[in-house]
């Protein structure tokens, strides 16, 4: 199952869990869709500027979505607050 | 030199970390540090510092590691705290240490404002029974743009 995490603003949305993707979810544009539609307010902070999304702790550019699978640790941020 | 990054879950005294860190330094003529407090304005009561675990030491490194490249350091210190702080508790203290003060002066500045605007950080206020994440400013990014030319 994929370990999904949530931080910033995305915490009011989920604590975070582990989730077996669905089939046909293979990439990180695919996860981001699907949770919009799965995931009660996601849509809603995932349009936020600033929103990003990493995958084992490495950034993805929107634009250029990575496989996931299973394994993967997802994590999604909302904007940073900075230190 | 490797720049020293620690995150940190309970309180801690600056003026202890900067010593220690002073202690190190061998070549330095100018140490500079910067100590960042929670403010008490607004009645606030609580601050509350989220980070991701890994992830965040990493980008706050590559930040350290910048500023070595472009200014002559002997040392860098970053501690920050995350969790719960009340107003006038420490959030973070960054020093910079090098041989001519210009050098640490501008490195502290440096590391300041970009942990500002890109160290992965997630702060919520509490006032009384309210709670609101904090956005990022526009100050902020102005503050890092200085840097870019």
């Amino acid at each position: 199952m994929a370990h999904f995490i949530f931080f910033g603003r995305f915490t009011d949305v989920s604590a975070g869990k582990a989730i077996a993707l669905p089939e046909g979810v293979t990439n990180t544009q695919e996860v981001a869709d699907w949770l919009c539609i799965a995931l009660d307010g996601f849509k809603s902070e995932w349009q936020r500027p600033g929103a990003r999304m990493a995958v084992n702790k490495e950034l993805v550019i929107e634009s250029a979505p990575v496989s996931v699978d299973d394994d993967d640790e997802i994590a999604f941020m909302s904007a940073l607050s900075g230190g | 030199m490797t720049p020293i990054v620690e995150i940190c879950d309970q309180p801690f005294d600056p003026e202890t970390r900067l010593a220690d860190f002073r202690d190190q330094l061998r070549h330095s003529g100018g140490l500079v540090s910067f100590t960042g407090i929670v403010r008490g304005e607004d009645g606030i009561e609580a601050l509350e510092l989220s980070h991701f675990d890994g992830f965040t030491q990493a980008q706050i490194l590559e930040i350290a590691n910048r500023a070595t490249k472009r200014w002559p350091l002997e040392g860098i210190l970053i501690v920050h705290r995350v969790g719960k702080m009340v107003p006038n508790e420490p959030i973070v203290l960054v020093a910079a240490a090098s041989k001519h003060r210009r050098e640490a002066f501008e490195a502290a500045d440096f590391l300041m404002d970009y942990l500002k605007s890109e160290a992965p950080f997630w702060k919520k206020q509490y006032a009384g029974k309210d709670s609101a994440w904090i956005e990022p400013s526009s100050r902020d990014e102005l503050d890092k743009k200085r840097w870019e030319i």
